[in-house]
């Protein structure tokens, strides 16, 4: 920021997104939006650094000669990091209360995929419940006037969003096969097959790369709270099928 | 004609007990609270108000400065307090008063977050193909520029929450 390699420390906690602060302004940043809420740099944003998150064998797979984070150890020691099943645990926990009713019909600690679009009039905002996603492994969408994909990748957990247009047509994917994440994925309209890179790797199209676009897991009460403006997508619910048929009204002859 | 009051020997204005014991409580009062309005404010899975955490903010921010002050001010109260009397629970009644201000001060000096999660003491990578301590299914958060890449396994940083780091030169930080 301006010249100065800002540290951080983890300083506190809002609503469950937690705050953190530098060490050479002890300025107070909100973790999500890496927006400065108080002290000198109020105001200021950290640019974000696109990211991705996948599951360690799809990024290994990817980045072979990559660099892994190595452990603490003695946090490793001491069995502090948190369980593989960590996500689990986590979605019982209580939710801050927030002021506006969540809308949607979706419990507070659903897993959302969100994508926010910077478009003429401002932001776009939209969400999909991270389950549904990975259940369907191809989901076509459209965001502010973008087609969108979101695809899973064959480890089944693994989510990434790009936009579906190549050489100014807009194509429609499907994953090919009776399986949702390890059918080949294709185009319609030219049949060429694409990787999770989205890269068009046979076909017509082979060499053609969709454009990657940002995306953040994060749970719909904190999607929520600072996407106000959310468009979502719900689960999909089976149909209640109504208790007694509408009995028909005698037609007078 | 009356006779003239003896002049007092000690002190210009000296205070009296009960403003003496009023200015110690208050001060204890001041440096207790603003260290632990933030404190008991800014809890997890608690909900926060954006106005009163501005607020918690400010104080948590000032909290250094003004529990030291608190400290010192209580420390002399304390002292005249002492001297003044022969009382020995009043005595101990100014030491048991100064203590929570003087455990303010500290306290105001510690990232007690930091006591719950504790930041990384050495940022280092190893090779993917090293990396023994990550399970295949494990999810990473992963960021790659000019041809560097670098994984962070989402089980550590759920801990520590925070690594700042580089990535092709550039300082970043990842948080989770």
């Amino acid at each position: 920021m301006d010249g100065t390699r800002l540290t951080f420390r983890l300083a506190g906690i809002n609503n469950q997104n937690f705050i953190m602060r530098d060490d050479q302004t002890g300025t107070w940043w909100q973790q999500v939006s890496g927006m400065a809420i108080h002290g000198p740099l109020k105001g200021r944003r950290l640019q974000l650094v696109p990211h991705d998150q996948v599951t360690f064998a799809t990024w290994k797979d990817e980045q072979p000669k990559g660099q892994v984070l190595k452990l603490d150890e003695q946090i490793a020691k001491e069995d502090e990091y948190a369980s593989a099943d960590w996500e689990d645990r986590m979605s019982t926990r209580p939710t801050p209360g927030i002021g506006t009713p969540l809308t949607g019909g979706l419990e507070p600690r659903t897993l959302m995929i969100g994508i926010t679009l910077d478009g003429k009039s401002g932001g776009t905002s939209k969400a999909w419940p991270h389950n549904s996603v990975v259940a369907s492994g191809v989901w076509l969408d459209e965001l502010g006037g973008v087609p969108l994909l979101l695809v899973t990748s064959t480890d089944g957990r693994s989510v990434r969003a790009f936009d579906r247009r190549a050489d100014g047509d807009t194509l429609s994917f499907v994953r090919a096969g009776t399986d949702a994440h390890s059918g080949v994925l294709l185009d319609l309209e030219t049949l060429s097959e694409w990787d999770f890179q989205g890269k068009a790797t046979k076909g017509e199209l082979a060499g053609q790369k969709l454009a990657r676009v940002e995306l953040l897991l994060d749970y719909w009460f904190d999607w929520v709270k600072y996407n106000p403006k959310t468009e979502v997508v719900k689960p999909w619910q089976p149909k209640r099928k109504p208790t007694k048929p509408p009995i028909p009204k005698p037609v007078a002859p | 004609m009356p006779p003239m009051p003896t002049p007092r020997t000690h002190g210009p204005t000296p205070l009296r007990p009960f403003a003496l014991w009023a200015l110690f409580v208050l001060t204890v009062i001041a440096g207790v609270a603003i260290i632990a309005f933030p404190t008991l404010y800014i809890m997890p899975f608690k909900t926060q108000d954006t106005r009163l955490l501005g607020w918690a903010l400010m104080a948590r921010t000032a909290a250094p400065t003004v529990t030291l002050l608190a400290a010192v001010v209580a420390a002399i109260l304390a002292v005249l307090t002492i001297l003044r009397t022969r009382r020995w629970w009043l005595r101990a009644g100014a030491l048991l008063l100064l203590a929570p201000v003087v455990l303010g001060a500290w306290f105001a000096r510690q990232n007690h977050f930091e006591w719950m999660f504790a930041p990384q003491t050495t940022i280092a990578h190893v090779d993917a193909a090293k990396a023994t301590f990550v399970e295949p299914d494990d999810l990473v958060m992963a960021v790659a520029r000019q041809g560097a890449a670098i994984a962070y396994p989402i089980r550590q940083l759920a801990y520590h929450h925070i690594a700042n780091d580089t990535l092709a030169g550039h300082p970043i930080v990842a948080t989770y």
